[in-house]
């Protein structure tokens, strides 16, 4: 008797371990993308005609800039963003032409099991991207309550649009979109358009009419 | 109150002892298949059927058709969803969403047998127990996950063919309903409907 059942014992085990289905087996690298866009809700994006975007992407590694790069793939995620900008009413202009928003992207990786949240990220702001650069030396940034979902230790890439042209109101760049998107093979260059189109398409509000 | 519970208890002991003359059904060991149909809440998680379940049971007589024991078990669910824009925490969050729901009961049960004679014999049970659960619900890659331990009840009808000539073993179909309350986020009970099928082996 205790010989069938120590032979059952580990059948039952064996089956319990493989007749699961696991979902990260079963998922491709495109649906094991997240997009995460957060909004300003008392922006009015229709009051805003032009922005200006920087060439390069700033590199964030545990809340610490590396510095900025502008690799191929860098570069397609600048002109993806430019096109969809472009496609919803906006012109850009050079950053000394007083630009309505201003645009930045981030490649953010945490190596360590934290939270990327964006009290974090925002606190930060103003080492990665120097209101100098948008001509506005001495200002602060300011991030309404958005919420950082989920837990990390991957890259993620991050862009904002700040209000440039409401800054001098309150000495503040205001952060009035910020998409994030996160998940597997977000560096590859024939993805880049698509996985800016998708923040976009998920935030119909963003338009210049 | 009081002499109501020991007037309960003399019966039971009485039930008991007078069993304990007739014959005895033998120790068996059933090992079944089991499939789930969710059912309720759980329908909200997932709307598909679980083929990937499995369930064991030590059954000990008590009486000749009277029998108790132990049963642990494993059901399996899974839904993925198209990709879709659901709203969590004040963020706008494009996901394809996956439910994982793993369902492990482990309970004491009862087996009653309405005959021991015939070549078919319904009969039905009634397990109740511990619950080992784990939720699992993916956006995309990423993953919320809450395990514990709930309660689990499972009432079942059934059908036994013995077979061979010694009838040591027998093969039985049964229908039964797994009541498995839980609660966590978007989850409120995991209760589902269950066939199973499998072969029972004498132990002695």
């Amino acid at each position: 008797m205790k010989r069938k059942l120590l032979w059952c014992l580990p059948a039952l085990c064996f089956f319990m371990t493989n007749c699961t289905k696991e979902p990260l087996d079963n998922l491709t690298e495109e649906e094991s993308r997240i997009y995460i866009t957060n909004y300003d809700t008392a922006a009015h994006f229709n009051n805003y005609r032009t922005f200006s975007i920087s060439d390069s992407v700033a590199v964030i590694q545990n809340n610490q800039l590396q510095g900025r790069e502008q690799r191929s793939i860098d570069v397609q995620y600048v002109n993806a963003l430019v096109a969809a900008l472009q496609s919803r009413g906006y012109t850009r202009v050079g950053r000394d032409q007083n630009p309505d928003l201003g645009i930045a992207i981030s490649r953010v990786t945490n190596t360590s099991s934290s939270h990327i949240s964006y009290s974090d990220y925002g606190g930060y702001y103003g080492s990665y991207w120097d209101p100098y650069y948008w001509d506005y030396p001495g200002y602060d940034y300011y991030f309404p309550t958005y919420y950082g979902v989920y837990q990390s230790n991957e890259t993620s890439l991050m862009i904002d649009a700040f209000d440039l042209k409401n800054s001098e109101q309150n000495n503040q760049i205001r952060d009035v979109w910020s998409g994030m998107i996160r998940g597997s093979g977000i560096f590859n260059s024939a993805t880049a358009e698509s996985q800016v189109n998708a923040l976009f398409q998920q935030s119909p509000y963003f338009k210049f009419q | 109150m009081n002499r109501y519970r020991y007037g309960l208890i003399l019966i039971l002991a009485l039930s008991l002892y007078t069993a304990s003359w007739a014959q005895k059904q033998p120790t068996k060991l059933e090992i079944n298949y089991t499939a789930g149909f969710p059912t309720g809440n759980l329908r909200n998680l997932t709307d598909n059927a679980s083929w990937r379940g499995a369930e064991g049971a030590l059954l000990f007589g008590v009486t000749d058709k009277l029998s108790i024991g132990l049963q642990a078990g494993y059901q399996d669910f899974y839904k993925k969803y198209p990709r879709q824009v659901v709203q969590e925490g004040g963020s706008d969050i494009s996901a394809v969403i996956t439910n994982s729901i793993q369902v492990s009961p482990i309970q004491l049960k009862a087996k009653y047998a309405f005959n021991n004679q015939g070549t078919i014999t319904p009969y039905a049970s009634l397990a109740a127990g511990a619950n080992l659960i784990s939720y699992r619900k993916f956006y995309g890659e990423f993953s919320d996950t809450k395990t514990g331990v709930g309660f689990a009840a499972q009432p079942e009808l059934g059908v036994q063919i013995p077979l061979g000539a010694t009838k040591k073993y027998e093969f039985h179909l049964a229908a039964g309903y797994n009541y498995m309350p839980f609660k966590y986020n978007d989850a409120d009970g995991l209760s589902h409907a269950v066939i199973k099928a499998g072969f029972t082996f004498g132990l002695q």
